[in-house]
């Protein structure tokens, strides 16, 4: 894969991780359309963290074993 | 011919959940199984039928895109149970994903995106299945909270009784 691809890999996972945080705050019993909008911001860096986290748990693991 | 088994089992066991769940919550009444099928089919056609119009056309537009996103990464080709288990059973999620896969994709690649974005495609194509899953356990939640608010209506005459029973 050269630069603008590996580039393009990176924008869609941004665009799947914003989809997921979007549906997850779509979800909530809340109608107001800022609310759920800040809803998704809050979920998708918690998304991005917790995605983050867990491969760098997993790379710590597969290095130490 | 295993993957004609597994689509009946999974198509049998998501009605047979689907049925079991709105005779538990809604007792017998049919009108939420009918909107759960329906959001099934078609992404946001839940919400619609519930009233919430906004989310509907936000989810099935989302859900939509994402799936069409995934199609194309995928350069029109389904995936088989063979290629991954995870991603093919994922597009049982979404009634217009899984008729579309089956019936209008084909197994063989058309030469418009490279073959390296089709993981990523499938991929695409199983979380919007999974999504418009999640999408459905929201419609049904409106449900739930009926549900629970009928329970609350009841407990204080309950209290009342037992109140006055000791009084007495």
């Amino acid at each position: 894969m050269n630069y603008l691809e590996s580039l393009a890999v990176v924008g869609l996972f941004i665009y799947l991780v914003a989809a997921v945080s979007l549906v997850l705050s779509l979800i909530t019993p809340e109608e107001k359309s800022l609310i759920i909008i800040k809803g998704a911001i809050k979920n998708f860096w918690l998304i991005s963290i917790t995605a983050g986290g867990l491969v760098l748990l997993t790379s710590l693991i597969s290095i130490i074993f | 011919m295993i993957t004609g088994y597994l689509l009946g089992i999974i198509i049998c066991g998501f009605i047979g959940l689907t049925v079991l769940g709105s005779i538990i919550v809604q007792r017998h009444k049919l009108r939420y199984f009918l909107v759960t099928i329906a959001g099934w089919l078609l992404p946001g056609l839940g919400f619609w039928l519930i009233g919430k119009k906004q989310k509907a056309i936000i989810s099935g537009a989302l859900v939509c895109f994402t799936f069409g996103l995934g199609c194309y990464l995928s350069d029109f080709r389904d995936v088989r149970f063979g290629d991954n288990p995870f991603y093919y059973i994922g597009r049982f999620g979404s009634g217009l994903i899984f008729l579309l896969t089956e019936t209008v994709l084909s197994y063989y690649p058309q030469g418009l995106v490279s073959l390296k974005f089709s993981e990523i495609g499938f991929l695409y194509i199983c979380v919007a299945g999974v999504l418009n899953l999640i999408i459905l356990l929201s419609v049904l939640n409106p449900v739930l909270t009926t549900a629970q608010v009928t329970v609350e209506l009841d407990r204080p005459e309950k209290d009342n009784w037992s109140e006055s029973g000791n009084r007495a």
